[in-house]
């Protein structure tokens, strides 16, 4: 009996994970299976087909009203240089690929957005999770009362390719106790 | 010669060196998890607000700041049990409890995982259930079988999807990825520009590795040990060149379970061999296990044209 628990477990692990190499997660599966996390059954295409070849990078205005913009655009602090040690230790790659894949999440949503109008973009988890990030970021430009966030995308070191804008956030209010902080 | 408990004990340790960098970078990020960090609880935890005031609040508690840190600091905890000397039942239930903390860990947040990750929800439930009947008898093959199947799984998709790339074939894609800030390295970027021949063969030699990798359960031992060998120096080169750093650990795992999965494959298809009760019953499971993907292709997918999956109204 205990054999058969585990080939059939097993089994059924190594199948569905040899189909979704091919299929990946339906949107049927993913609204029926909300619990189950997606990571279970998983995704062995590593830079493959398309190896990834853009960065996002988020910059910053603050704005005294909507048309009014205050101070330099500045650009987030995201990406570090290599260095040896990120061989063995390198703790802040787990917070350069979330913001990664949620820039890359909210570049998608864009898209879908272009197909229907009335999707709302500012209450998905990845324009929060940015927003929430970007709205502490200091310092706060004296007089400043909004924020906005724009995503680029690039890529070269060389800055040969010309940054292509992605995603422009609403603009949004500061709230007065983060601006009692600086 | 390696025999079937030192291959699980070095897959055990191995095992939990990964967890263990894994689990001490999260801490090391912690302020991450708040206020305006990028896996703040103020933000995640509006994945789920309506519902059962219970399973809310538990849900609230659950993937709660205080909640993640904890949960990583076991991890740490249980991986560090994982290195010592004990019975090989406690084993299994320390692995089932890290299995759960992963669980726990890539559900807080969608985003911020990588493949050790998944390599690890892999591992561990199997190797579990490899010491829970003491690395003996079918049931513990089945499981070790697993972690081979899908150790070289994962290589052969990852090779596969990179040789049906325009991009992988002609060499570019290594220079690409090197270009960028995230995994990329200017240095390497800049030698590769420099000499795109590398880039070739580079990408091609990545490719045939990848997709040869399953070889390795019928080569000849020199041959086998060759090609993980040679897979360990690629994997040692993309923590340093890109800071893949628990990939080296997390594949790694699995190379004591693929070696004595060749080695012993006698020993280890020897249950199964004829019409026996075990045969029977490991036919039984696959036939399950069949059906059970059978099931979900048609109600989740259009897999036959014209014929719509189950779900739909």
């Amino acid at each position: 009996m205990c054999l058969v628990l585990a080939s059939a477990l097993f089994g059924t692990w190594l199948g569905l994970t040899i189909v979704f190499q091919f299929m990946g997660p339906s949107p049927r599966w993913i609204r029926h299976h909300k619990l189950i996390p997606k990571n279970v059954i998983p995704k062995w295409t590593f830079f493959a087909p398309s190896p990834g070849r853009v960065d996002y990078r988020i910059v910053v205005q603050d704005y005294r009203t909507e048309a009014e913009p205050l101070g330099k655009i500045r650009e987030f602090p995201l990406h570090v240089s290599r260095s040896a040690v990120h061989a063995f230790w390198n703790p802040d790659k787990r917070r350069r690929k979330a913001i990664f894949d949620f820039a890359q999440l909210l570049q998608q949503l864009q898209q879908e957005r272009l197909q229907e109008p009335s999707l709302g973009v500012q209450m998905t988890m990845p324009y929060l999770a940015i927003l929430n990030v970007i709205m502490a970021m200091r310092p706060i430009s004296p007089g400043a009362q909004y924020r906005r966030f724009l995503i680029v995308y690039t890529a070269g070191f060389d800055g040969s390719v010309t940054p292509v804008p992605s995603f422009v956030s609403s603009f949004h209010r500061f709230q007065e106790e983060n601006r009692l902080d600086d | 010669m390696i025999d079937v408990a030192l291959a699980a004990a070095c897959t055990r340790i191995l095992t939990a060196v990964c967890i263990c960098i894994g689990a001490a970078e999260y801490l090391a990020i912690r302020s991450q998890f708040t206020g305006s960090g990028i896996f703040s609880d103020d933000v995640h935890l509006l994945n789920w607000t309506r519902g059962p005031q219970l399973l809310v609040a538990v849900y609230r508690v659950m993937f709660s700041y205080h909640a993640a840190v904890i949960g990583h600091g076991a991890r740490l905890g249980l991986a560090l049990m994982l290195t010592l000397p004990l019975d090989m039942r406690l084993y299994a239930i320390i692995l089932v409890a890290l299995f759960l903390l992963q669980l726990h860990t890539v559900s807080l947040s969608a985003v911020g995982h990588d493949g050790s990750d998944q390599m690890m929800l892999v591992v561990m439930p199997a190797l579990a259930v490899a010491y829970a009947f003491r690395l003996s008898g079918p049931c513990a093959w089945v499981a070790l079988w697993f972690i081979a199947a899908e150790a070289l799984l994962a290589y052969v998709t990852s090779g596969f999807s990179k040789l049906i790339s325009p991009v992988w074939r002609s060499g570019r894609a290594l220079q690409l990825i090197f270009n960028t800030a995230c995994y990329g390295s200017p240095q390497v970027s800049e030698w590769l520009t420099m000499v795109p021949s590398m880039a070739f063969i580079g990408c091609w030699t990545v490719i045939l590795l990848e997709c040869c990798m399953p070889l390795v359960l019928i080569l000849p031992l020199g041959v086998m040990v060759s090609m993980l060998a040679v897979a360990m120096l690629f994997h040692i080169g993309c923590a340093v060149t890109m800071g893949l750093n628990c990939f080296v650990w997390a594949f790694a795992s699995t190379f004591p379970v693929i070696y004595v999965c060749n080695v012993d494959r006698s020993v280890a298809l020897s249950g199964f061999r004829g019409i026996n009760g075990e045969s029977k019953e490991l036919l039984l499971g696959g036939v399950f296990a069949l059906v059970v993907v059978a099931i979900i292709l048609i109600r989740y997918y259009e897999v036959f044209p014209g014929v719509r999956p189950l779900t739909e109204p």
